[in-house]
């Protein structure tokens, strides 16, 4: 059967994949601590403005193509990219070792780079109320954006720049191989996040969203906690942002804006609920599917309209989730007091005892 | 919902979601046979009797009314083809699906993806740049051939991949900004450009082709796209030229704006400094022929004044171009900008490329592509195409503004042919 049989398969689990990374962290940020991240983008590019800078960085540093000896001399990142990517491409199909250090070692990294811009990023309001939080890291987002697009030696500014491919040996069937990598890799991320949110610190976050001033009197630090999150959150965004330059293979700044990467998240958060562990993969597996079926399938619709398809795209999507939040006004999943049914319970079985 | 009841939720979905990919990670079945056809020779022809083409075109966002032009040259092209299989009776029929882009490069893999499920394989678009950066590893992964009638970033030359342009890169535009500045005798020229991937390319060309000519080329302001008020640019750009006038005269200083219609604002704020009216002048084709320009009295006096000219790539006269303005004006009310012509010729290129390769199949029809188009002369000319899946030469018309009887137009200066690297002056 032909791959673009596939296709639309393969195109609802990657996306699903990489937003589950990005919805997760906005979860823990916005749905459990309280804090309203409206600059998730800053993580997400922060990721994919790294790798573009790192990865054919490191590249040639595997293959040695600094020197004025070697098949191509490289002094250019930006000027060279394609010739970079061309040369780097077909040495490490024949590499594997060379492509998945390559591989692990930029998104680790670009994981890391973006935890700290993230960090940085909120050291001058994380004092601040949440609603101020939240504006100061929208101009953060859209400032990283700003210095991606204009500062031409990180990602080739305006031009953009490729990045190698560590999964080029694959051949035609690339795009399936990369997504069945990176249904592991988010799968590890959703479940190690589940397991932070259930713990001890999972709680003291909703303790601080519920009344920041009850947490405090009981101990808990509410600006490193809120640090800790914004760090643990930012480096997974940033982890989405690498995947996906990976998964389109250039970074240019203008594919990472406010709309695609802090507007849709918050969308499926909202869809999938706040504060629950299995929202953000309910919200992003729906939204995701939903969009992705819209543009497909709009088309059979032409017939019955007296206006062009295209225009439906949003409208069906809105209308779409406008009627899950009808129906579920708190998503999909609802957030539970687990706690405090535990309370009820231990009372029932008390009073069971008794009697 | 208890603990269980979650895990079982989340099994289900990751269970759905990882069948989905390991089926498709899963070794291919063979192809199945398209619905073939019987040519008058008797031979069986692998090529379906509908040949679909896809459009990614921004139908919203800052580039609308350009998508919209493009997405009716397109269906035009079609019903043009159409009727000549009929007429030739030919079996086969050209259907297009047009998706809208927005103008956002996400959204443009988006929409690449989901015709790649409907199986369209022969793409016309995307118009940016930088949406053509970014759906570009998924084309070449997936054999999808792309053809943009606009993007015009030197970073996307590219050869033996499936990204073609039928439109030269902004190289060339550079050599003939550079030759003009030449012809004109400018010995020193202030480069200002406008703040994106188009302007930069641009500026960066005409600055290295200026220079590779003798000419001493300056790097002037870059101003940001989303503003309008260029006091601070317009400021640091007289001061530049008045050095430079008082140094070596007005007659061998000029300056070149890389602008779209914006640079209607920047030149009414420059005619406001005696140093920048009294250089010459020269323009780019983002506002070549702007109506904005000629509607504008302080701007259009300024243009006069410095005797400002300005290039645009164009097609010689020929019936089948007047033919398709016409049907334009009639549809559209207006004559619409000329990527639209070049989308109109690209539908026939594909099309007369799979007919040639006999199927239905990006990889042949990338191999033959430039050889049919080396052979097409269409509504925009001779479509040779270079190395790079580019188009390799194109003409530049000249245009300069008058002062017709109390009216500003445009007027026709000449033309400059980067095939022969000669220019033509009326």
């Amino acid at each position: 059967m032909p791959l673009e049989s596939f296709q639309l398969l393969l195109t609802i689990a990657s996306m699903t994949f990489i937003y589950l990374i990005v919805v997760t962290s906005l979860n823990l940020e916005a749905g459990f601590l309280g804090l309203p991240n409206f600059g998730k983008m800053l993580a997400v590019i922060s990721g994919a403005l790294f790798t573009a800078w790192f990865s054919p960085r490191m590249g040639v540093l595997l293959y040695n193509l600094a020197h004025p000896g070697s098949q191509i001399y490289v002094t250019d990142y930006v000027v060279q990219s394609n010739s970079i990517v061309t040369t780097l491409n077909p040495w490490l199909a024949g590499s594997p070792f060379s492509a998945a250090l390559l591989f692990l070692i930029t998104i680790s990294l670009s994981s890391l780079v973006g935890g700290l811009i993230g960090l940085i990023s909120v050291i001058p309001s994380v004092r601040l109320r949440e609603d101020y939080l939240g504006i100061t890291l929208l101009a953060m987002a859209e400032t990283a954006r700003v210095i991606g697009y204009n500062y031409e030696p990180i990602a080739g500014g305006t031009s953009g720049v490729q990045i190698p491919d560590p999964f080029f040996g694959f051949g035609d069937s690339r795009y399936l191989y990369y997504v069945a990598i990176l249904a592991p890799i988010s799968a590890a991320v959703f479940l190690l996040y589940r397991r932070m949110q259930n713990s001890p610190f999972g709680r003291a976050l909703k303790s601080i969203r519920e009344n920041e001033d009850a947490a405090s009197s009981l101990g808990k630090d509410i600006v490193k906690s809120r640090a800790v999150t914004i760090f643990i959150g930012s480096a997974t965004a940033a982890l989405a942002g690498s995947l996906y330059a990976y998964y389109t293979l250039g970074v240019i700044a203008t594919a990472y804006d406010r709309f695609s990467w802090t507007f849709w998240p918050w969308v499926m958060m909202m869809l999938g609920g706040m504060g629950t562990n299995l929202g953000p993969l309910v919200g992003a597996f729906t939204f995701v599917t939903a969009r992705t079926l819209i543009y497909t399938y709009k088309q059979m619709l032409s017939s019955f309209l007296p206006f062009n398809v295209v225009w439906l795209d949003y409208l069906l999507l809105s209308l779409s989730i406008i009627f899950i939040l009808l129906i579920k006004p708190n998503g999909l999943i609802k957030e539970r007091p687990l706690i405090f049914f535990k309370v009820i319970e231990r009372k029932g079985d008390a009073s069971k005892e008794k009697a | 919902m208890d603990y269980k009841t979650q895990l079982v939720i989340v099994a289900v979905i990751m269970l759905l979601v990882g069948i989905a990919a390991g089926y498709a990670v899963k070794p291919s079945a063979p192809q199945s046979a398209p619905n073939t056809t019987t040519t008058a020779q008797g031979q069986q022809s692998k090529l379906p009797n509908v040949i679909v083409i896809g459009g990614l075109f921004p139908l919203s966002g800052d580039l609308q009314t350009f998508g919209q032009q493009n997405s009716l040259a397109l269906q035009l092209a079609a019903s043009d083809i159409n009727s000549f299989f009929n007429s030739s009776g030919l079996p086969y029929q050209v259907k297009v699906v047009i998706e809208d882009t927005q103008t956002n490069p996400d959204v443009a893999l988006q929409k690449l993806q989901s015709l790649y499920s409907q199986g369209v394989k022969f793409v016309a678009g995307p118009m940016a740049s930088s949406e053509v950066k970014n759906i570009m590893g998924f084309a070449n992964s997936n054999h999808i051939l792309i053809f943009s009638p606009s993007s015009t970033s030197p970073a996307l030359a590219i050869p033996n991949d499936f990204i073609f342009r039928l439109v030269v890169d902004d190289r060339l535009q550079g050599t003939a900004l550079a030759q003009l500045a030449k012809y004109y005798g400018l010995k020193h020229v202030v480069v200002v450009w406008r703040g994106d991937d188009w302007g930069d390319n641009l500026a960066n060309s005409t600055l290295s082709n200026l220079a590779a000519l003798g000419i001493d080329a300056i790097r002037g302001p870059r101003y940001s796209v989303q503003v309008s008020d260029y006091t601070s640019e317009v400021n640091q750009l007289a001061s530049t030229v008045s050095s430079l006038v008082n140094k070596y005269g007005a007659s061998s200083v000029g300056v070149i704006l890389v602008s779209f219609e914006e640079g209607v604002q920047f030149m009414d704020q420059a005619s406001q400094y005696q140093t920048l009216s009294n250089v010459r002048w020269i323009g780019t084709d983002g506002i070549a022929k702007s109506g904005k320009l000629i509607g504008d009295p302080v701007a259009s006096a300024f243009a006069v004044k410095t005797n400002f000219t300005a290039t645009i790539s164009g097609t010689l006269p020929n019936p089948k171009y007047d033919n398709l303005t016409k049907r334009f004006v009639a549809q559209l009310g207006t004559e619409p900008i000329s990527y639209a012509y070049n989308t109109y010729d690209i539908a026939w290129l594909l099309t007369l490329s799979i007919l040639t390769a006999g199927e239905y199949n990006p990889d042949k029809v990338a191999k033959i592509l430039p050889t049919v188009a080396s052979d097409f002369y269409g509504v925009t000319g001779w479509a040779q195409l270079n190395e790079n899946g580019d188009r390799a030469f194109a003409n530049y018309f000249i245009y300069g503004v008058a002062n017709v009887q109390n009216q500003y137009q445009w007027t026709y200066v000449g033309m400059y042919d980067t095939a022969t690297n000669a220019f033509t002056f009326k």
